[in-house]
């Protein structure tokens, strides 16, 4: 998908198999498929994408293996409404974006509340996190809003296009081509250092 | 510094970030065992439900049911006995005509002439069962409805009210009735039943997130409940399946393996 975008840089290079692969034709299933086949066969294919994704969104791979297991659920539930299972991945791919957007959101107020640790206690998860955010324009994009990392990390690591990442968003492609150029615009200090 | 530098760095970051990530292998082990596990509010209500109501009352039918034959046997022995001279006397029409449809042999060890009639009233029965049941179920027809309503009087004031969904007052103004504008507004039982099936993949959490112990406080109403309900002071009723909520590999059938962690 990415190479035939007609908006995107031609010279990008593609690495599919690190990518979210946002080709339908890899995450289609047949339509007559039960929902535990289905499960077994997008897991094996887009598990681990589908977690780094989540991952980079909630900077929390426990919490990303448990988002995008409730997406595998949740999928597995409303298997027999699934109109199109062509779009099984782009479902999980949504489902696992409003998770973690869910989670962020509780984490807001979680955090809010919680009472402060003390310096010298590092949280669980502070191991995790500091491996995932050893980059500097890692640990950048968690200061960006949450669409905006969204929209970034679905544009460049997951390789979509903006119809894609609008769909998955539940936005207009003028919000995402607004929100990746605030988050590229509010990022560059930082790309450029590391240029 | 172009800004396709900056989408080729932010690419090669993010991609290098996430090469850090690789998530457990027991993955769809969790997956499956979140499939297969029973909703544990929901089977604890149940078995609360079946030891507290269902089984006195199963054993309440079985003897009240015991009582009444036992009441009604005296009383049906004369019926009976008045009844067997006739029964008596049906005897040999019956034979003959169980002899007229026995289809292997007729008397003189020939199949019988009448042999075909028992497919036939066998599949005569057949089509009135589904012809009757259809129209039980699609219930009866309009037509036939207007026809009757024709033949038993007054049968266009009545389709004219019943198509408009009109009274008439007095002078004979119609008075518009409240069928369609204030459907919407009452809490029809049918939208919630609907929403809460559209809703039913989520029910189990809902009832786990809100556990609602107004309804009958016998249960705990804890979000993970233990298997031993035993909400009555009853003996034992607990019968303990125990639907443990907790994933155990040995749970799921073994069709599916996991995928290497490569």
């Amino acid at each position: 998908m990415t190479a035939s975008e007609p908006s995107g840089a031609p010279t990008r290079p593609i690495h599919v198999t690190e990518t979210l692969v946002a080709d339908n034709a890899l995450g289609s299933v047949p339509a007559d498929w039960d929902a535990d086949r289905a499960v077994t066969a997008l897991y094996s294919t887009h598990y681990r994408s589908l977690v780094r994704l989540a991952a980079l969104l909630v900077r929390d791979v426990a919490t990303a293996e448990e988002v995008v297991q409730d997406s595998f659920v949740a999928m597995h539930g409303g298997w027999r409404r699934l109109r199109d299972s062509d779009k099984a991945l782009s479902y999980l791919r949504q489902s696992v974006v409003n998770r973690s957007r869910s989670v962020l959101r509780h984490r807001v107020v979680v955090d809010r509340n919680a009472p402060k640790p003390a310096p010298d206690m590092p949280s669980a998860e502070h191991g995790a996190i500091a491996l995932l955010e050893r980059s500097a324009v890692v640990s950048a994009l968690r200061t960006l809003p949450p669409r905006q990392r969204e929209a970034l990390v679905l544009r460049y690591y997951g390789d979509m296009s903006e119809a894609q990442i609008a769909d998955i968003m539940g936005i207009s492609r003028g919000a995402v081509k607004s929100h990746t150029a605030r988050a590229m615009s509010a990022l560059r200090s930082v790309l450029e250092r590391e240029a | 510094m172009t800004h396709i530098d900056h989408e080729e760095i932010l690419r090669r970051e993010l991609r290098a970030a996430a090469e850090f990530i690789e998530p457990a292998a027991d993955g769809l082990t969790h997956i499956r065992a979140r499939l297969s596990a029973p909703r544990p509010l929901a089977v604890a209500w149940v078995m609360v439900g079946w030891t507290t109501v269902g089984q006195p009352a199963l054993v309440r039918l079985d003897q009240m049911f015991e009582a009444v034959a036992e009441w009604l046997r005296p009383a049906l022995h004369p019926v009976a006995e008045r009844l067997h001279p006739v029964t008596e006397r049906l005897q040999p029409a019956y034979r003959k005509v169980r002899a007229v449809f026995m289809p292997r042999t007729g008397p003189g060890g020939r199949p019988s002439r009448y042999a075909w009639l028992r497919p036939a009233l066998a599949m005569a029965a057949v089509v009135a069962v589904v012809v009757v049941g259809s129209f039980a179920l699609a219930g009866v027809p309009s037509g036939m409805i207007s026809q009757v309503g024709n033949v038993f009087g007054n049968p266009a004031q009545s389709s004219h009210n019943h198509g408009h969904g009109q009274r008439e007052n007095g002078s004979g103004q119609p008075i518009p009735t409240q069928s369609s504008g204030n459907r919407g507004a009452s809490p029809s039982p049918s939208a919630s039943c609907s929403r809460s099936a559209k809703r039913a993949s989520s029910c189990p959490r809902s009832a786990k997130a809100s556990a609602s112990p107004s309804t009958s406080p016998s249960p705990s109403p804890s979000p993970s409940p233990s298997p031993s309900p035993s909400p009555s002071p009853s003996p034992s009723p607990s019968p303990s399946p125990s639907p443990s909520p907790s994933p155990s590999p040995s749970d799921t059938g073994g069709s599916i393996n996991p995928p290497s962690s490569s």
